[in-house]
This record gives C-alpha cells, structure tokens and sequence, in this order.
C-alpha cells in the first residue's frame, strides 16, 4: 500500500487548500497523515476538503492520522468546527485539545456536515439561516439563490457512497466593510470530468481543466435534458450587488472565477495533486 | 379550488431532486381534486429557491400542463416575494414558458409578446379569437397562436364556442 503525507501547510500561511497547496508526500510512515501542526488560519475550503479527502482515502483501507495545529485556537476552531468529529472512524488525532464551552454560533457559521440527500432538507435551513442573519433578508436570500446550486450539484452529480461535505462561515468585514459569506462543498464523486462526459455532446471532452471551462458555460450538463445553468447561476445570481468568488477543482483542474458587474475575471491552472471528486469554495461579498 | 401550499414559512428550497418530488406531491393533489380545478400555487414562506429547483418544480409541471398530463382550469402563482419571483421568472423565461401571478394578474417568464394580448383578453373578458385578433390588429392564427399559448399557461380557460360560425370548430376563451 502507498504511503501518503499530507502537508497542509509546508510554510506557515493561512488557508493552505484555498491558495492551492495541497501536497502529497511519500513517507515512510504508513496510512494517510494530514498535518497541520503549522496551520495559522482554515478557510471553510480547508475543513470540507480535508473531510473529503481523508474519507476518500479511508475507503480503500487507509489509516488516517491528524496531527493538530500548534496555535491552541487554531485547534479549537477545527475542533468547534465539527471536522474532528467527521473524520473517518478510527482516525488518529495527534495533539492537544482545550475542554471549551461549546457557544451556539448557528447565524455565523455552520459545522462541517455530511451533506446527502436525506440531509438537504436541514443543510438549506442552516445555510439560509446564516445567510439571512448575517446578510439581512434581500442579500441573504440571492446569496441563498446561488451558492443552493453548489448544494444540488454535490448531491446530484457528485454523489458516492461517502458524500459530500459542506461548511460555511460569514465574516463580519468590520476591516473590509463587506459583508462576506464563504460555503464550501467537497464531494466524493465522479468529478466535473466524468460527469460531463455522461452526455455525448460532450464526450470530446479528455482533461479536468477543458471540462471545468465548459462547466461554467450555460446549458452544459453531464444529463441530455436542456439544463446546465448551475455553475453559472452561482456566479452571476448576485454579480449585480455582491462581488461572487468561486474556486473549483477536480481531477488535475482548477478554476479561479470572481464576477461583480461587469468585471469577469476567470483562471485556469493545472494542479499537481488530483482530487477525486470535486471540491468548490464560494465566497459573495456584499456591501457592509 | 385547489391551493397548493409550497412550504413551511421560512423555507430555502434547492435541489432538482426535492424540486421534483415536490411536483409530484402537486401532481397527486392535482388528481385527487376532481375535474380540472383553479390551481393557486402558494410560495407563502418560501424564502429562497434555486433556479434548479424552479425548473423541476414549475418548469416540468408547465410542461405537463402543456401535454395535458395533469389538469387545470387555471393556475396561478401567489405569495411569491422579491427574490422567489425573479427565480420563477428567470426559470421560465429560459424554458420560453411563463406564468400568471395571482395577486396582480401579470406575467412572469417569457413575456415578450404575452403582455399585451393578456391584458387585452382581461378587458375583453369573455371572447372568440376573432375579436382578440381585431382588438389588437394582428391575424387571427397569430391570436390563436398566442391564445393556445395563455391556455397552456393556465390563464385561460377555452370552451367550445356555442355554434361556428364558419363551419369548423370555434372556442370562448374566458378568464378564469
């Protein structure tokens, strides 16, 4: 069996997934180790891709080990966030962990959760909640309109015997003056590329970064009906009001979009590490 | 009168999976209401929708509407807020279908055309295809057309006209 390190952050930074360096090291030590000693700052990307990945991994057998970040509050956070407790079973948590009051934070935050389709339902009234407390009611509900599409694209597409996972954080902006909200969700499916090539319209499709390109065009869909506005919509949905940032990425592809009127600006870059599935990070940021 | 409740207040609604099922609660309400009923579709609560939702939901039903695969004298959407109605119009608008709000009897969706002839068909109230075309100065199958349309939508309803009066048949169209 291979022998993985997961280093989550080779020089001390902050939301290490968010910028990309995911690295995968051979080591000796057996099984699946993600190490966050060195993490400064998880973004909600952070959280739902590492509850992805380990559980992708442990699938095939893998032990997974977490060793825990240095910074007590650090760990906290990872610890209040729910990820420890939607790690695989069995897995390893190396380090310390203060007894803290747990404080109820539903209108800023939601918890790494199991998203399914039995768990729609709850992860819309969560989402929403956030989203409406922390935005008001206008913003709120067209945050809700877009990033709802991510929700239907894990559950719909990206669906395995794992699922997906999904968290959200809002920020305040008291230093942006924007109001933000981040979702992330990362699924344990077949990913953007292998999805789009269900449809024979799009079976010239060969590599990760040509089919996140054509997903994010309107009517483009791994089904034959005429849909496809997905992707889209969570981009533009808000793009009037709210500056709407959108990083994908599956197989060996990722996207960087960010839209607000008329400006578009749209990246595409190859990544060393593949990601099974897919894991998006969505983040609208409207005026304070 | 049939009105279908949505959801709970307070509700946010995505998947096309939980659109569909709750097309199905519709559909089955829809048969278990006799001969084709007045359909009040009522968004009271609903905070949020996807569009993906929109379109399984709405978008599908219009769609067996248009079949004839369910069954209503009229259909019309109420409740819906500000955000739930740009959903609704942006959904229909692509499928080039649209859609009568109750409380203020306007179209949402594809309305390029329909506006004027609904709100000519509402001064006229009750009326045969030939007074419709003179009214607004086109021809007769363009007033057909539009007429066959506004039906599909459930914002007419169309009889059989008492007797032709050129041979064939003809229709009463009325608001429901």
């Amino acid at each position: 069996m291979a022998c993985w390190c997961v280093v989550l952050l080779e020089l001390p930074g902050r939301h290490p997934l968010l910028r990309g360096t995911l690295r995968l090291q051979e080591t000796a030590r057996p099984g699946l180790t993600v190490d966050a000693r060195h993490l400064e700052f998880a973004s909600p990307l952070d959280l739902a891709a590492v509850a992805a990945l380990t559980h992708t991994h442990a699938a095939s057998g893998t032990e997974i080990a977490l060793l825990l970040p240095e910074r007590r509050g650090v760990a906290s956070y990872l610890q209040r966030m729910d990820l420890l407790k939607h790690l695989p079973d069995g897995s390893r948590i190396v380090g310390s962990l203060s007894e803290g009051e747990r404080n109820d934070h539903s209108a800023s935050l939601l918890e790494v959760t199991r998203l399914t389709g039995a768990a729609v339902r709850d992860v819309n009234q969560r989402i929403g909640f956030v989203a409406t407390s922390h935005l008001g009611k206008r913003f709120g509900r067209q945050a809700f309109t877009g990033l709802g599409e991510l929700i239907d694209n894990a559950v719909s597409h990206g669906t395995s015997e794992l699922g997906a996972f999904i968290t959200a954080q809002a920020y305040s902006g008291r230093t942006t003056g924007r109001r933000r909200l981040e979702v992330s969700v990362c699924d344990t499916g077949v990913g953007v590329l292998n999805h789009l090539r269900r449809n024979q319209q799009h079976s010239d499709v060969t590599d990760s970064i040509h089919a996140l390109e054509r997903a994010l065009s309107p009517r483009v869909s791994g089904t034959d009906e005429d849909r496809g506005y997905g992707l889209p919509d969570v981009l533009d949905g808000v793009r009037e009001t709210a500056i709407t940032s959108l990083i994908l990425r599956s197989g060996d592809g990722a996207v960087t979009a960010s839209h607000y009127r008329e400006h578009a600006f749209t990246s595409y870059r190859r990544i060393p590490e593949r990601v099974a599935g897919t894991w998006a990070w969505l983040r609208v940021s409207f005026p304070g | 009168m049939l009105t279908f409740p949505v959801s709970k207040p307070g509700t946010f609604l995505s998947t096309r999976g939980t659109g569909a099922h709750k097309r199905r609660e519709l559909e089955t309400a829809l048969n278990s209401a006799g001969p084709a009923p007045v359909l009040e579709i009522d968004f009271t609560g609903t905070e949020a929708m996807t569009h993906s939702f929109v379109d399984e939901f709405l978008g599908k039903l219009y769609v067996s509407l248009s079949a004839g695969d369910v069954q209503a004298a009229a259909v019309r959407l109420i409740g819906l807020n500000e955000e739930t109605r740009e959903s609704v119009a942006v959904c229909l608008e692509r499928r080039k279908q649209f859609a009568v709000q109750g409380e203020d009897h306007t179209l949402l969706g594809d309305t390029t055309v329909m506006p004027d002839t609904y709100a000519q068909a509402r001064r006229l109230g009750t009326f045969r295809a030939q007074e419709l075309a003179e009214a607004l100065g086109i021809s007769v199958t363009n007033a057909n057309n539009r007429l066959k349309r506004l039906v599909q939508a459930g914002a007419l309803s169309r009889n059989r006209a008492p007797g032709p009066e050129r041979g064939g048949k003809e229709f009463m169209y009325t608001l429901p």
